[in-house]
């Protein structure tokens, strides 16, 4: 008989840690791995509070952990990122389209992020990284609110101490303590070389990916090189529930990751 | 002279200037070095020159409430200060070298005068300062968006 | 064409044989081959229900009750609605006596199948925390052969669009999927359309060509009041050899057909289908959006009528003590604040683009999805509208002939590319 796709496999948490304010990465590790590809996301359930989509943030080539990074921001992440070691946490997934970290080899490859967007990408960037020759120059673009709101700032750090790629962050506020670039993420890309080749893959706010694909786009990067990562309500996350509609698209299993080539024309229409 | 205009080729600012034009404006240029703190622009001054600078960071800075200057934005190499040269308006913000800053400043009455003489100049530097007027207007929104809250 | 009973019968194909064959000699029971046709009489109907019941079924069909149709548990023939046709029209709807003895003189009740396939509301699993651990135990899948009697061409197209979306894809939704599966359809071809009608131009009715065990068409008034029985399925013909029948004769065809053939030509509303999904997703800034809102009330009742509409929500709930937690689905609407709701706000706040969403998905976007219209054209959504909102009537404005196209031009809207399959990238 059909499995029932609701019905989610709980996990007790291995390690519980706070990146910044309102941020707790957790650490899962399901019997047997959990195979996913970058950008994918799971249904994650809270005992009893309710469920969300949340994006794999862990390394995909090390399937014993899974790995999310959950922000406060609604009832359910409230009570999630209230929990600890120890707690249970239901999965169901690995849900949804995959950053085309495969069809991109060989190019150089832009990866822009905002704000928590940084999560969805990490995947990604460790895949980048660990198959380092596959690809052409890679450049990691980061922008956030503040300094004391950048996410994974110790691994930023670490690529950035690669020789073999670039790192940029930019804040929108600092203080005087902020030695870094204070203005927004499309002022990066001032700096880097950005070809019609390259390909973009960008994760933030929908205001903000939407920015940095006009700015792209003003560089000659064409609509079908750029990749963004859509935030639509989940209850299924299989297409059954409908909440996740934008168009013709269902954000849970034709996305969350649409070339932009397909998402442009939605964007351009308000309440959609 | 020559490498000075050279310097003003790379900039991209200038690119892709007429030579032409190239040799006129840099009559109005001169290279300078800026060193940590120093006030490339101070509010109130009226804007006699336009920077083009070429390495380092410039903080643009506001006195906040408690007098502490709030830093609303860093530019860098391949930025312009100065847009509003062409009014007669004086500067608003507070504009400092972060670190050793190297920029071209171009002299305003200068420019101006070379933009009268030849229209063209003036059409291409005009559309060059319109275009970067609408960067920092769209960088300005966007920030303003406050889009990670 | 047809084979005595006799020869295929066997116990455990037919356990409980209707005595109905076995009293008469008179009357011969057959086995009739998919596409052929039997007249039964209504003792014959009444039998026909009977052997469905004994054969494990639980009857689900049409009564009066509360001043309408209703779609429930029957016992048998006698709580049919007997003589009972309604009216209908934008937010009205009325019973009436038709002054006849037709069981299925009426057109689309209040409540489709839905309530049956996808259930309003369903436990899913319950989650235990205890000292011991956690134990999750999944809802078992229901068990019930239920028999729909009198579903409507309409209404069984409905069903078939639900099947897409909920059955036929890579994770089917489990409690539908099961209980679609053990459904029996003894449909009934509509003789009687109302004023909120449009299958025609839906291309859904009245004549239901597939997707049913039986088929009848109710004969009444002229002649012996009688149904004409198609087979459409090996478990229809089973069930229909236990019954007395007789052959078809040619003018019991052609009395069938002019029934459907004059509904047809009695539908109340039309919807010309040709080039609406172009035409609507060029029109998504149209002002009539504006104007529909302004009547709108934001309640749900249209997709809650709606046979097609399957949106659903889980809900999370715990017991007093907080240690076991129900998952349940209930349906949700695309009309509610909460729908569209990422953190920060709704993607719809206002009335103007939920009910663009509604009508669009239905008649647009669904063909994107699952290459079919989502409407069928029951015209439930008119006549449940509290203020009349008539979508037919808004689809017209929306085309008017003359009109230049309101969506913005960079946002003509191509039907998104068929889809890998999950998880493969989006690009190539």
């Amino acid at each position: 008989m059909t499995a029932n796709p609701y019905v989610p496999e709980m996990l007790a948490i291995d390690r519980a840690v706070r990146e910044i304010d309102g941020v707790v990465t957790f650490t899962l590790t399901p019997p047997g791995g959990f195979r996913f590809a970058p950008g994918q996301f799971n249904m994650l359930y809270v005992h009893g509070i309710g469920e969300v989509a949340i994006s794999i943030s862990g390394d995909p080539a090390e399937p014993a952990h899974l790995v999310h990074t959950v922000r406060s921001v609604g009832t359910v992440t409230r009570a999630m990122t209230a929990l600890g070691q120890g707690s249970v946490l239901g999965v169901r997934g690995p849900y949804g389209s995959a950053w085309p970290v495969d069809a991109v080899r060989g190019r150089d490859v832009l990866v822009i992020a905002g704000g928590l967007g940084l999560a969805p990408l990490r995947p990604a960037i460790l895949h980048l990284l660990a198959n380092r020759s596959s690809y052409g120059r890679i450049t990691i673009l980061y922008g956030a609110r503040s300094p004391a709101e950048l996410l994974f700032r110790d691994e930023l750090q670490r690529w950035r101490g690669r020789f073999d790629c670039r790192v940029e962050v930019i804040v929108d506020h600092a203080g005087h303590d902020w030695y870094g670039a204070i203005g927004v993420v499309t002022q990066l890309l001032d700096g880097v070389a950005v070809d019609q080749g390259d390909a973009a893959l960008v994760c933030g706010p929908e205001i903000m990916m939407r920015f940095v694909a006009r700015a792209l786009e003003q560089r000659g990067v064409p609509r079908d090189g750029i990749w963004i990562s859509m935030e639509r309500n989940m209850k299924c996350g299989v297409g059954l529930c409908g909440h996740c509609q934008l168009a013709g698209s269902f954000v849970c299993k034709d996305g969350p990751v649409f070339r932009y080539d397909r998402m442009a024309p939605l964007m351009q229409v308000r309440e959609l | 002279m020559e490498d000075l205009e050279r310097i003003l080729k790379s900039h991209p600012f200038l690119a892709e200037l007429a030579p032409e034009h190239l040799s006129f404006v840099v009559g109005c240029a001169k290279n300078l070095r800026f060193r940590p703190g120093e006030y490339l622009m101070r509010e109130g001054d009226r804007e006699d020159q336009l920077y083009l600078i070429r390495h380092g960071t410039v903080t643009i800075e506001m006195p906040g409430a408690n007098g502490d200057p709030i830093c609303l934005e860093t530019i860098g190499s391949g930025d312009v200060l100065g847009v509003s040269c062409l009014t007669e308006a004086a500067a608003h913000l507070d504009c400092r070298a972060r670190d050793t800053v190297v920029a071209i400043a171009l002299d305003n009455a200068c420019l101006h005068r070379k933009m009268d003489e030849d229209p063209r100049l003036g059409y291409a530097i005009s559309m060059r300062l319109l275009e970067r007027t609408y960067e920092r207007l769209t960088r300005a929104r966007l920030q303003r968006l406050d889009v990670y809250r | 064409m047809a084979q005595t009973v006799r020869g295929i019968l066997s116990e455990d194909l037919l356990p409980g044989v209707h005595g109905a064959w076995r009293r008469s000699d008179a009357i011969v029971a057959h086995v009739q081959a998919i596409g052929s046709s039997v007249v039964l009489d209504r003792a014959g109907l009444g039998a026909l229900l009977a052997a469905l019941k004994d054969a494990g079924h639980e009857l689900v069909g049409p009564a009066v009750r509360d001043g309408a149709i209703v779609l429930g548990p029957l016992d048998g023939i006698d709580d049919l609605p007997r003589g009972v046709g309604d009216e209908q029209g934008p937010g009205h709807y009325r019973l009436r006596q038709r002054g006849d003895d037709a069981l299925f003189g009426y057109a689309a009740p209040p409540q489709s199948w839905k309530r049956e396939l996808l259930v309003p509301r369903t436990e899913l699993v319950q989650i235990r925390r205890s000292a011991g651990g956690v134990s999750v135990t999944p809802t078992p899948l229901p068990e019930r052969k239920v028999a729909f009697i009198g579903a409507r061409a309409c209404e069984i197209a409905a069903i078939e669009v639900q099947d897409r979306v909920l059955r036929d894809g890579p994770h089917p939704d489990a409690d539908y999927a099961a209980r679609r599966a053990q459904v029996f359809v003894l449909a009934v071809h509509c003789g009687s359309p109302a004023g909120t009608c449009f299958c025609v131009s839906m291309d859904t009715g009245p004549r239901a060509r597939s997707g049913f065990d039986l088929a009848a068409t109710e004969l009444v008034g002229g002649g012996e009041h009688r149904f004409v029985v198609e087979v459409g399925s090996e478990a229809g013909a089973r069930v229909l050899a236990q019954v007395g029948s007789r052959a078809t004769a040619a003018d019991d065809l052609a009395a069938a057909a002019a029934v459907t053939e004059t509904a047809a030509a009695r539908m109340g509303r039309t919807m010309p289908a040709a080039g609406l999904r172009d035409a609507l997703m060029a029109n998504l800034e149209h002002p009539r959006w504006d104007d529909v809102a302004a009547r709108c009330l934001g309640c749900a009742n249209c997709t809650m009528v709606c046979p097609t509409c399957f949106c659903t929500t889980v809900e999370d709930t715990t017991d007093l003590s907080g240690e076991v937690a129900t998952r349940a689905r209930r349906w949700d609407s695309c009309f509610t604040a909460e729908y569209a709701y990422v953190h920060g706000g709704s993607v719809r706040p206002t009335l103007r683009a939920r009910y663009r969403q509604w009508l669009t998905h239905k008649l647009a976007t669904w063909h994107d999805q699952f290459g079919t219209s989502g409407c069928v054209g029951c015209g439930r959504c008119i006549a449940w509208c509290p203020v009349g909102i008539d979508l037919t009537e808004e689809v017209a404005a929306i085309r008017a002939p003359g009109a230049a196209p309101t969506t913005p031009k960079a946002a003509t809207i191509p039907p998104p590319m068929s889809g890998g399959p999950p998880g493969a990238p989006t690009g190539s």
